[in-house]
């Protein structure tokens, strides 16, 4: 379904931005922490297992315990790519 | 015995100033702020009792219009005011008034007496 | 082989299967526990770390509230925490409009490994602000153990803390190591975790800041004066609304152009300097824009008043104040003026009709009454020029020296008449050998005659004493002392205060006083006596036992006197209104 290669794509560029800005280790092993994401180790979300919805939220909560609004920001701008997608209420 | 001019727009006191002069044995003409320079200028009378305040002309203004023509520039002229501290005393004076008086404070004896020692004390232009 | 042996031989391997097995499991699980003895370790030392780091921040908080201290601080203090190569941080500084890049090289690594780290670093940071930032400009320092360009190593693990203040990256922290995999999600919890709470606490301490700020700007704002504030550096900290639509500078106003709206009137930046450096607050009256404006400058201490932060400047518009001051004092010239003329040709007619020579006995006394009565309301008419003067400040004092006990003999004298019609003795003690006084002769009389003519009116029997002598302080003479004391009706305790007020008539002394005067004379006395520069006070054991009133005059200088020609003019200050 394109809606899932939609949150595939979006979530491989929040962990991917996130290794830039927090370094690839530590955004690597955030994004390894939510349940039903597999992420290679260049950032790219392979599969997703379960709700994506749920996905999304969890990897930025994982995000925005270490930068805070960045990351809530890094993800708004992210979003505005992806129109498919519903914004989170935060 | 003196030809006496009162420049005085308050009519009580001008004519009780006149009363008491004429009792002392002057001729007293009162006249007005407008006409005053003219008939100084031509009775030249030996004493002028002029007021400061007055409604259309200053009293400064007359003493220096007075004061400087040739005609009235001997002419004794005493100040009239209410108030001491006028600045206008000063200026007075330095335009050639003779002194001045405080109408509050001088009972119109005084007032004759002062005029008796002005007319003493200056000898009038002769003619 | 028989059965047993096979057996046998089963037992034996299965249980040494066995005991390996269990060997192994033992094994397991004690390096299970070492793990979390060791992790549990590893814990409480990243506990006690995080407490110190914490504590330490929050102890530089107290002086100064700054996301560029954060992020020293917390990149200073890594310690023996992590493993690393480098550790380095970027502050991006808002106010100078500057990058500041530093590294801390804690094992010996080539120029190019600094380099990549800053590349790295400058990447994130275009990334949380979404915009490109690049190397030019950047302030870069770089300490710690020497560089090596032989070496080759790369950065091969490396992780990021951003320190955000009030949603603004203020700054990151980069912690990079040539070993991989040095960074994992345990080890820099702690450090995130630090890195959240303090930019937490400093974001907190900013909205209580601002929101401080912003309750005292609406207060600033809210003044009627003008007022504006200057740091240390002469550089403007605060400037409310009226000051300026006051000086016409538009919305915001730098400090020079203030200094230059004021120009040719105030020399504000002089002012402002001796505020500084003399610490007396100063007045000044200037005149702006057709408007009078008192201006007060006075410098600003910090909290334990030891050193000042800055200059206040205070502008208050008496422009309307000096304006109905102007206009009540014409005013009263005008009333007075007005009030003396009538009077005085009421006095003047009842002279020219010759009372004397009056042979009715009647006229005679009403010709007398109107007579004293015009002259009663000429004098109030007097008093009340004279406390005009006093309160607007204009009462002008003309001291000399003069011999006081000559003015007094002279007053007392001009009583007797009205002493002996009443029956009361007046008595004049002048000391042997006073010294000249240094006084206004006329209104010294004035004080006299006040004093004389109360004595007078609230006494029915007895004896007024008038008495002068010099008060001797120390061996020197300080002023002389004069007093009038009656036997009259006394005053209570309770009305002495109000005695020298405008409004000091009492109403004992209005009953006992048959003639009525205004009330005014102990509150002009008293401004003459004051303006001379002594002291004005009355003594009284109560109703019914006479008063006695005291006034100082200063002893006149000898050497003023042969210094001075002209007298000095003393003007009184403003008079409270009482």
């Amino acid at each position: 379904m394109s809606d899932d290669s939609d949150y595939k794509n979006l979530l491989s560029d929040l962990i991917k931005k996130q290794m830039v800005m927090l370094g690839p280790s530590v955004a690597l092993a955030k994004a390894r922490k939510v349940t039903g994401l597999t992420v290679d180790d260049a950032g790219q979300v392979t599969a997703i297992s379960g709700d994506p919805q749920e996905a999304l939220k969890a990897l930025a909560g994982e995000y925005m315990a270490l930068s805070g609004q960045i990351a809530q920001m890094t993800l708004d701008s992210l979003l505005e790519k992806y129109p498919g997608i519903k914004k989170q209420n935060s | 015995m003196a030809n006496i001019i009162i420049v005085e727009d308050d009519i009580n006191l001008a004519t009780i100033y006149k009363q008491k002069l004429t009792e002392g044995g002057h001729s007293v003409t009162v006249v007005s702020d407008s006409e005053a320079v003219k008939q100084i200028l031509a009775a030249k009378p030996n004493l002028v009792l002029l007021d400061i305040l007055m409604p259309n002309v200053s009293g400064l203004d007359i003493l220096r219009e007075v004061k400087a023509d040739p005609m009235g520039s001997a002419i004794p002229v005493i100040l009239l005011t209410n108030v001491a501290e006028d600045v206008s005393i000063a200026k007075g004076l330095q335009y050639g008034a003779y002194g001045y008086l405080l109408k509050s404070e001088t009972t119109p004896d005084q007032v004759l007496s002062r005029v008796n020692m002005a007319l003493e004390e200056t000898v009038p232009a002769a003619p | 082989m028989d059965f047993t042996t096979l057996s046998l031989g089963l037992v034996t391997i299965i249980g040494t299967l066995a005991g390996i097995a269990g060997y192994f499991l033992m094994r397991r699980k004690f390096e299970r526990e070492l793990e979390n003895g060791r992790a549990g370790q590893v814990e409480l030392a990243q506990k006690a770390y995080e407490t110190a780091v914490l504590k330490e921040i929050g102890d530089r908080i107290g002086y100064s509230l700054d996301g560029a201290k954060i992020v020293e601080i917390v990149s200073g203090s890594l310690g023996k925490l992590l493993p690393y190569s480098a550790v380095s941080y970027i502050i991006l500084d808002s106010k100078e409009n500057k990058v500041r890049f530093a590294c801390n090289v804690s094992e010996t690594v080539s120029a190019n490994f600094v380099r990549e780290v800053k590349t790295k670093m400058l990447a994130a940071v275009s990334e949380m602000n979404q915009e490109p930032l690049t190397d030019t400009g950047v302030d870069e320092a770089i300490s710690g153990a020497i560089l090596d360009d032989t070496l080759t190593d790369k950065v091969a693990s490396f992780f990021n803390l951003p320190v955000i203040i009030s949603g603004k990256l203020v700054g990151l922290i980069n912690v990079s190591s040539k070993l991989p995999g040095q960074y994992g999600e345990k080890n820099t919890e702690v450090l995130y975790r630090i890195a959240k709470q303090a930019s937490e606490a400093v974001s907190r301490l900013q909205e209580v800041l601002e929101n401080e700020k912003g309750k005292l700007a609406q207060a600033v704002d809210s003044l009627s004066d003008g007022l504006l504030m200057v740091d240390t550096k002469y550089q403007l900290a605060i400037i409310n609304h009226k000051l300026k639509s006051l000086l016409g500078v538009g919305d915001k106003p730098e400090i020079f152009d203030i200094v230059n709206a004021l120009s040719g009137q105030l020399d504000l930046r002089t002012k402002m300097e001796e505020a500084i450096s003399r610490g007396e607050a100063s007045v000044l009256e200037i005149n702006f824009k057709e408007k009078t404006l008192q201006v007060f400058a006075d410098r600003v201490m910090d909290r334990e008043n030891t050193k000042p932060i800055g200059v206040v400047v205070l502008f208050h518009d008496i422009t309307d104040a000096r304006a109905l001051e102007r206009l009540k004092s014409d005013f009263t010239s005008m009333m007075v003026h007005e009030l003396r003329a009538p009077l005085t040709s009421i006095k003047s007619s009842v002279e020219i009709l010759k009372p004397e020579g009056q042979k009715s006995e009647n006229t005679k006394k009403y010709l007398g009454i109107i007579d004293s009565t015009s002259q009663i309301m000429l004098e109030l008419v007097n008093d009340l020029l004279d406390v005009a003067k006093l309160e607007s400040g204009k009462f002008d004092i003309v001291a000399a020296s003069d011999d006081l006990g000559a003015v007094i003999k002279e007053r007392a004298e001009s009583f007797e008449p009205v002493a002996a019609a009443k029956s009361l003795k007046i008595t004049v003690d002048i000391e042997e050998g006073l010294p000249q006084g240094y006084f206004d002769k006329i209104r010294t009389k004035q004080v006299l005659n006040n004093l004389l003519s109360n004595a007078v009116k609230y006494s029915e029997s007895g004896a007024i004493t008038v008495s002068a002598k010099k008060e001797v302080v120390n061996g020197s003479a300080v002023d002389i002392l004069v007093s009038v004391a009656d036997t009259g009706i006394g005053i209570d305790a309770e009305d002495i205060p109000k005695l020298f007020s405008r409004f000091g008539q009492l109403a004992a002394g209005r009953k006992a006083g048959a003639t009525k005067s205004s009330g005014l004379g102990l509150f002009i006395a008293k401004g003459i006596v004051e303006g001379q520069g002594g002291k004005i006070w009355c003594q009284s054991q109560g109703a019914g036992s006479g008063s006695t009133f005291y006034f100082t005059v200063p002893i006149a200088k000898v050497e003023k006197r042969t210094a001075r020609e002209t007298p000095i003019v003393f003007s009184t200050k403003k008079v409270a209104q009482a």
